[in-house]
């Protein structure tokens, strides 16, 4: 008799996730969703195993984006009300296919074997879940110090990590949360919004999340953000408090990017923007990889009387 | 010319701001705020065909503002929009 795999429950800051299908093993046995797993009663659903057909011919074509480092593809297409997310390898042949109807609470994948792809794919479900509710991934390298969040943005390469790591040697008091995709969320006291439910918290919170790129730094925890600071490099060490339309022009690129070119979904991203914006400083600072960098940040951070 | 409908005005902790998306990652991501006047401008265009001197009009009508200014102002504003790659022919 075969055994029926039961689905593989997560929290994350409060939002629980059951996963479905053969692949709910890969999950429950991966060490870094094993720390997010919960028995609470699911909020929202990711199946896999499921038979899907192709993307319909009519379909438009929202995004197109490269996989990673391996030269493959995702591409997101709608159909009616439904996304479908499709990823494929560098010879064109596809790998993943996922389908979500705009609005509801799951999310249907077909099988994949390549833990890699099934981590990427599982993510990309909880975005198209957690977006509407004001909860987004960002790209970004995130600290706590203090009891507070900080949230270091940059592309890939710009030295999030090399300043979260500059944080932990020369700030006391100081912890990693995340290295590569934290979740940011707006709660429910912010602009009449029904969001997830609460934590104890309120305002603007950042979740340790089982993504993490290359670190592995999965803290099943939230903190309050403090600030939003956008790296760049630079010869000296330099900070200044963006204005509204900088801090924007700073934010939106560490967004889901494929999600960003879909109406619907882009609308819910710029209320999150926004609602970090109003609640928090978002600072530019252009620095060296050095200690004076990040007590500069730290000092104006947590030391300034910037509200 | 008219605004093309790809572009909506948002609004982002009170500012009004306009957002270019890039198409691709490496493309840059343009942010525009508009000021109170911009707003109306934009808010009495969108949706519809409109000149220079359309723009000129709405200035002279609603602000106090002589015909010279308000034409230099238009010429500005449609500028500024072109720049952009906002405008549709």
């Amino acid at each position: 008799m075969n055994a029926v795999r039961g689905p593989f429950l997560f929290s994350v800051g409060g939002h629980a996730v059951a996963v479905e299908g053969p692949e709910s093993l890969f999950f429950a046995g991966h060490p870094a969703f094993a720390r997010f797993a919960t028995s609470g009663k699911p909020q929202w659903s990711v199946r896999y195993g499921c038979q899907l057909p192709p993307v319909p011919a009519h379909s438009e074509l929202l995004s197109s984006l490269v996989l990673g480092e391996t030269n493959g593809q995702c591409t997101l297409h709608l159909c009616g009300d439904e996304y479908i997310y499709s990823m494929y390898s560098s010879d064109a042949s596809p790998l993943l296919q996922m389908r979500h109807r705009r609005g509801g609470g799951k999310v249907e994948a077909t099988s994949a074997i390549d833990p890699c792809i099934l981590r990427f794919s599982l993510w990309f479900a909880v975005s198209m879940l957690f977006v509407p509710s004001l909860c987004c991934f960002v790209h970004a390298s995130a600290v706590v110090c203090d009891g507070r969040a900080v949230l270091f943005l940059g592309e890939s390469g710009t030295g999030k990590s090399t300043h979260s790591r500059l944080w932990l040697q020369n700030i006391d008091d100081c912890r990693l949360l995340n290295d590569d995709s934290p979740l940011v969320e707006v709660c429910a006291m912010h602009h009449g919004v029904q969001a997830a439910p609460s934590i104890g918290l309120d305002g603007v919170l950042v979740h340790g999340t089982p993504w993490s790129g290359k670190t592995p730094c999965h803290v099943p925890r939230s903190f309050p953000l403090a600030a939003v600071v956008r790296l760049s490099q630079a010869s000296h060490n330099t900070i200044r408090r963006l204005t509204v339309p900088e801090a924007f022009a700073a934010i939106q690129p560490s967004l889901p990017p494929a999600l960003a070119q879909d109406a619907y979904f882009s609308d819910y991203l710029i209320r999150t923007a926004s609602a970090v914006i109003s609640a928090v400083p978002v600072y530019h600072l252009q620095c060296r990889p050095d200690a004076e960098a990040a007590r500069l940040c730290h000092n104006t951070v947590f030391l300034s009387h910037d509200v | 010319m008219r605004i093309s409908s790809k572009y909506k005005v948002h609004n982002v902790a009170d500012e009004n701001i306009v957002l270019i998306q890039g198409r691709n990652p490496g493309d840059m991501t343009t942010v525009i705020a508009l000021n109170d006047t911009s707003l109306f401008l934009w808010n009495r265009l969108e949706g519809r065909d409109f000149v220079p001197d359309d723009v000129t009009r709405l200035l002279v009508d609603n602000y106090e503002v002589d015909n010279a200014t308000a034409s230099a102002d238009a010429l500005k504003w449609v500028g500024m929009l072109q720049q952009n790659n906002i405008l549709e022919p």
